[in-house]
């Protein structure tokens, strides 16, 4: 007897151990024209709760800023971009937009979220769908400035697009509900886009050499964001020269400073922004525009494949 | 608390933590393909041989060939995954959007996430 109680004890104790021992989670969204992988680690039970209601956060953002779909009782992206009235918006959409007009303000317009006509044309181009564009036509898609009334109204008619900032927005909104719920080790993987938690010890994120397949460069951290932008992904090349959908406001034309960039951040917001501006700059100018930020740091690969980092890189290293 | 309480508990311990090691140091490559959310196939990567799958669109081929896998064939309008060829390391994935399939590479892994 005493025998049997000695070994129900110790089953119990495992059995309680075992119960707080944190375990992996792994969901998969379909949002914003990619994948988003969303890993967890935690001893909690309503993780199924906790799930949902990412998904309804990516939902919302994804509707809230689609600029090709309508949505019933929404007005979105495509509603904006399809009048030319005065409209009242949510919040949430009009921080992502005042958030990006910031950003254009900083960087003289080099960050531009008004070019939606412009990348269509680009990537209708490159699916082969249609001819090479020239610069006449490209000049006649830019239309009329992005203007918001404060607290909550926009001016459509505008030709937004918010490639260069939503996912990295989202993923800000999604890192802060998990923090909010107590779950600290996470990552969340939104296609060229990484967010990653806290846990005891560092997160090791790789990042794609443009041109070999296979070959990485691993970053290490906690709490951090990075975000790459590159033209290598999905590209045409035509008479001898690639053309990719990363556009340089200033040539309508897609940039070619470098193969690829990646920025590493405590945003995801900040990171995704920074990126796709630091692909249309001239690297040196890029590296001066860092050093001028807090907790950034970037990592480029020029168009020799050769790598240059940022003077804090390698505290991530 | 007697001598064989001790002797019992040695014992368990000893095979749990065995058990441990010896699962830790498996070290065969699967591959995993999910359609959407749900784990639809698993596909040891030492074993060359072609595989489909429902897609969104309709069938998605697969093939292992030597340790790699990749997508020979899927209805798309870009066929995207097809063109992405092989992988083989665990922290690369191949995604094929319109079809709503994933294949992924599970191992010992040594890096958390990759960048797209």
């Amino acid at each position: 007897m005493k025998y049997f109680i000695s070994l129900l004890m110790f089953f119990l104790l495992v059995f309680l151990i075992y119960s707080y021992i944190p375990k992996e989670y792994n969901n998969n969204y379909f949002y914003m024209g990619t994948v988003i992988n969303v890993q967890i680690k935690s001893s909690k039970k309503n993780i199924s709760k906790i799930f949902n209601e990412v998904d309804n956060i990516l939902k919302e953002y994804h509707q809230l800023t689609d600029r090709f779909n309508e949505y019933e009782n929404l007005i979105n992206i495509y509603t904006i971009n399809n009048t030319s009235n005065q409209l009242e918006i949510d919040p949430k959409l009009y921080n992502i937009i005042d958030y990006s007009l910031n950003w254009a303000e900083l960087s003289s317009g080099l960050f531009d979220i008004g070019l939606g006509n412009v990348i269509d044309v680009w990537k209708d181009f490159i699916n082969k769908k249609r001819e090479l564009p020239n610069l006449e036509e490209l000049t006649k898609l830019t239309k009329k400035e992005i203007k918001l009334i404060p607290p909550n109204k926009i001016i459509g008619g505008s030709n937004i697009e918010l490639g260069g900032v939503a996912k990295g927005y989202v993923v800000d909104v999604i890192a802060n509900y998990l923090k909010e719920q107590k779950i600290n080790d996470f990552i969340i993987n939104a296609g060229g886009q990484v967010f990653v938690g806290k846990r005891n010890k560092d997160y090791k994120i790789g990042i794609k050499n443009p041109d070999e397949m296979g070959s990485l460069l691993v970053i290490k951290g906690q709490n951090i964001n990075v975000a790459t932008s590159g033209g290598y992904e999905r590209f045409l090349e035509y008479e001898g020269i690639r053309y990719h959908h990363i556009i340089d406001p200033n040539t309508l034309f897609p940039s070619d400073y470098m193969q690829s960039v990646s920025v590493i951040s405590k945003e995801g917001r900040l990171s995704d922004v920074l990126s796709t501006l630091l692909f249309v700059m001239p690297i040196d100018e890029g590296l001066k525009l860092v050093a001028k930020l807090d907790d950034v740091e970037a990592i480029w690969y020029d168009n020799d494949l050769e790598i240059i980092k940022s003077s804090g890189f390698n505290k991530y290293e | 608390m007697n001598r064989t309480d001790f002797k019992l508990i040695f014992i368990i311990l000893f095979i749990s933590i065995l058990s441990l090691i010896l699962l830790k140091n498996n070290d065969l490559k699967i591959a995993h393909v999910y359609y959407e959310n749900n784990l639809i196939l698993k596909l040891p990567l030492n074993k060359n041989k072609i595989y489909t799958v429902d897609g969104f669109n309709g069938m998605v081929v697969i093939e292992v060939k030597d340790n790699k896998v990749r997508i020979i064939d899927e209805i798309s309008p870009l066929n995207i995954c097809s063109k992405m060829g092989f992988i083989k390391e665990s922290y690369e994935t191949l995604i094929c959007l319109p079809n709503k399939i994933i294949v992924t590479i599970e191992s010992n892994k040594k890096i958390d996430t990759i960048i797209e």
